[in-house]
């Protein structure tokens, strides 16, 4: 006979596994976007090519190392990437929700975490995007658990491998930097009024962590003058500030992000005046991390994106789960119960949302399928379609060469460059892909254009690919016999 | 254990009864709130798209019927910054555009809807989201009127006057009839029962919080 608190225990691993299961299964459905095919050619590289790609784009290098790793072991695959990015996932709500938060903590405040923290439409997004996020996200809330646990029982195994998981966050995204430099910030201030006899253990932490990022230092500094001096992200806007947690929690349907984020603010309310302080030091670490984004985004360069603040999602989860879930907190089953019930119905909605959603729904197979029996690997391909797009194709197309229409375009003499360029490519196939959505030249502007060299086009095939929907056409000389016709 | 039981089902029976209220406030004051977005969204297509530079102060009126839903969430139009870099998109700083819009919906006997300014910021390309939020009658006649108050260098995306949804009718500019029509998206959205359960249960899990948080904290303060 199984004890009964064995099997409660149990619960909070059958909603991790469901959890797991949600967030997993777009592994097997989804294509490729711009970031993602960024995140493959890179690394496609030497590792030195990654380190150096990395540095002179502006994230830090491991998560492309992991994935490095990944394709070292099983060769490039993008459900291999995806498997490898999900595992951060699957080890958040696992590990920290179901095994360490519950032991602390007790059940509800585990089954509420691994709720909170998989019911959004940004976990089950983020999960399988081939992007740091994912990671940065367990490592954060990995390193924020295990600085806790180190002030609560003082062991040091706690701090040295807190110490590990902050400089894997740090080393995984600029945002997750800047959660873990709160955490140790808040962990300074509390043993400096608590536990002065440990302070000297908390600097050693710092000065070490600071000794292990050194080697990144000064990439960071030219990486923030290159960001300081112009960047891609647009002015922040004031007016939607606040709301920018929202957005992490789209479902299908309209407004009930704001239900939710209506609840963290009801959660957050009761928790001040309870003054319940673990979960309101959770939420700090949150809403600091937002803030200085933000307010760095205002005062010096935009650099926010709503997405970013994924990164500390696990840490408004932990603050959900300890404000309501947590024995302390003294609350009966009606609430926590109806809050695991609402965020089941949350759960369903994200879900519906990803089965319809182009990101993670829409497959690229026939295009693969496509590509594999039609095209060979060197040959020439025009792409029109916006030049930073040219990621997406060489992902697709890793040995061919090729021709973003808005290069041919730089000084309205496209008549010369395409005369050229079709000459270079006479021994070889030659192919002109559209992509309907955002084209930037057009159909019947690049067929006059091949007319006039003595070109051709034949319509080959329609495929839609995530966020794409792609023409592929043949380029053929027209023959003397043709031209006589 | 009898009071334990009677004490959560009187916390459910006031949760329960600000839940409804709640919703009864969310139906009545921000339907917006219980809007599921229908996923077909009827656009313009772009296959012989050309530019129409936006000038000053000169209005630009759609004239649209709204096809089979009752909700229109979003009118989006499309805007290309002119001065974008064409080799590799890189951009300055200062090429951002900043474009001020008013705009203004009115149904067909005149009655205006909605009368709002807008600011939208943007650097190669944006389309550009006026939230209309508001109920229309599928089949009547509705005009959509923007005037660009700022002078600022960004094309209009339009076409010949084929390209636009099922909903476009004529496109006038600066009252004069245009053979042309904007690229346009009519971002349609219907009510959704789901999503009023939806603010219940939020309603219900948050102030039952509420109650017992309250309830606890006031037989803390007694005891002390």
């Amino acid at each position: 006979m199984v004890p009964v608190k064995r099997k409660v225990a149990l619960v909070p691993y059958v909603f991790a596994i469901i959890i797991c299961f949600c967030v997993s299964y777009p592994i097997f459905t989804k294509g490729v976007i711009l970031d993602e095919a960024y995140s493959i050619n890179l690394v496609r590289g030497s590792i030195r090519d990654i380190i150096g790609g990395t540095a002179s784009d502006v994230h830090p290098p491991l998560y492309y190392l992991l994935l490095k790793m990944t394709a070292f072991l099983g060769g490039e695959s993008l459900i291999g990437y995806g498997i490898v990015t999900a595992l951060a996932a699957w080890l958040n709500v696992l590990l920290l929700g179901a095994t360490v938060i519950r032991k602390r903590w007790g059940n509800w405040a585990s089954v509420i975490y691994i709720m909170w923290f998989g019911m959004t439409y940004a976990t089950i997004e983020y999960s399988v995007l081939i992007r740091m996020y994912s990671w940065s996200a367990f490592f954060v809330t990995a390193s924020a658990l295990l600085l806790y646990f180190y002030y609560e029982q003082e062991k040091n195994i706690y701090l040295v491998v807190g110490i590990l998981m902050t400089l894997a966050a740090m080393y995984t995204h600029y945002y997750a930097l800047m959660a873990v430099f709160f955490e140790w910030c808040i962990l300074f201030l509390i043993t400096m009024f608590r536990k002065r006899y440990k302070i000297m253990w908390v600097i050693a932490g710092g000065i070490l962590i600071l000794a292990g990022y050194f080697p990144w230092l000064r990439v960071l500094a030219s990486q923030s003058g290159r960001v300081s001096n112009g960047y891609w992200i647009k002015k922040f806007d004031l007016g939607q500030w606040l709301l920018s947690p929202a957005n992490l929690m789209m479902s299908e349907l309209e407004g009930a992000e704001i239900a939710l984020y209506f609840c963290i603010f009801v959660v957050l309310f009761m928790a001040c005046l309870k003054r319940q302080k673990e979960a309101l030091l959770s939420f700090l670490v949150f809403a600091l991390t937002m803030i200085t984004g933000q307010a760095i985004s205002v005062l010096v360069t935009p650099i926010w994106q709503d997405r970013y603040l994924y990164v500390v999602w696990g840490m408004l989860a932990l603050f959900v789960a300890l404000a309501t879930g947590q024995k302390e907190s003294g609350y009966s089953a009606l609430p926590k119960a109806s809050l695991v019930i609402f965020l089941c119905i949350s759960l369903m909605c994200s879900m519906q949302k990803a089965m319809r959603d182009e990101l993670l729904a829409c497959s690229d197979k026939e295009w693969v399928e496509f590509l594999r029996n039609h095209v060979e690997k060197d040959a020439l391909v025009i792409v029109d379609d916006p030049y930073e797009h040219i990621v997406v194709f060489q992902y697709y197309l890793p040995d061919a060469e090729l021709v973003m229409v808005e290069s041919l375009m730089v000084d309205g003499s496209e008549e010369n460059q395409i005369e050229k360029i079709l000459q270079k490519a006479e021994l070889n196939q030659a192919w002109y892909v559209i992509d309907y959505i955002q084209p930037r030249l057009g159909i019947v502007e690049m067929e006059e254009l091949l007319e006039k060299n003595h070109y051709k086009m034949k319509f080959m095939g329609e495929y839609t690919i995530t966020y794409k929907q792609l023409g592929i056409y043949n380029i053929e000389r027209i023959l003397n016999e043709e031209v006589k016709e | 254990m009898k009071k334990l039981k009677n004490k959560i089902f009187i916390n459910a029976c006031i949760s329960g009864g600000i839940g409804l209220v709640g919703c009864i406030v969310v139906y009545t004051l921000f339907p917006q709130l219980l809007c599921r977005v229908v996923q077909d969204v009827h656009a313009s297509n772009l296959y012989q798209k050309q530019q129409m530079s936006v000038d000053e102060n000169i209005s630009y009126t759609e004239c649209f019927v709204p096809q089979q839903y009752s909700y229109i969430k979003n009118i989006i139009l499309h805007v290309v910054n002119a001065e974008q870099g064409k080799e590799n998109g890189d951009m300055e700083d200062d090429d951002q555009f900043n474009l001020h819009a008013n705009m203004e919906l009115t149904d067909d006997l005149g009655r205006v809807l909605i009368k709002k300014k807008y600011t939208f910021l943007g650097m190669n390309e944006a389309f550009i989201e006026f939230p209309i939020e508001k109920w229309v009658i599928p089949g009547k006649s509705y005009k959509f009127k923007v005037t660009f108050t700022s002078n600022v260098k960004v094309y209009l995306t339009c076409g010949p006057a084929d390209i636009g949804p099922d909903e476009h009718q004529v496109l006038e500019i600066d009252g004069e009839k245009s053979e042309k029509a904007l690229y346009m998206e009519y971002v349609y959205g219907t009510y959704s029962k789901k999503l009023l359960l939806f603010w219940f249960c939020a309603f219900f899990s948050s102030f039952s919080l509420v109650v017992e948080g309250l309830q606890l904290l006031y037989s803390r303060i007694k005891r002390s």
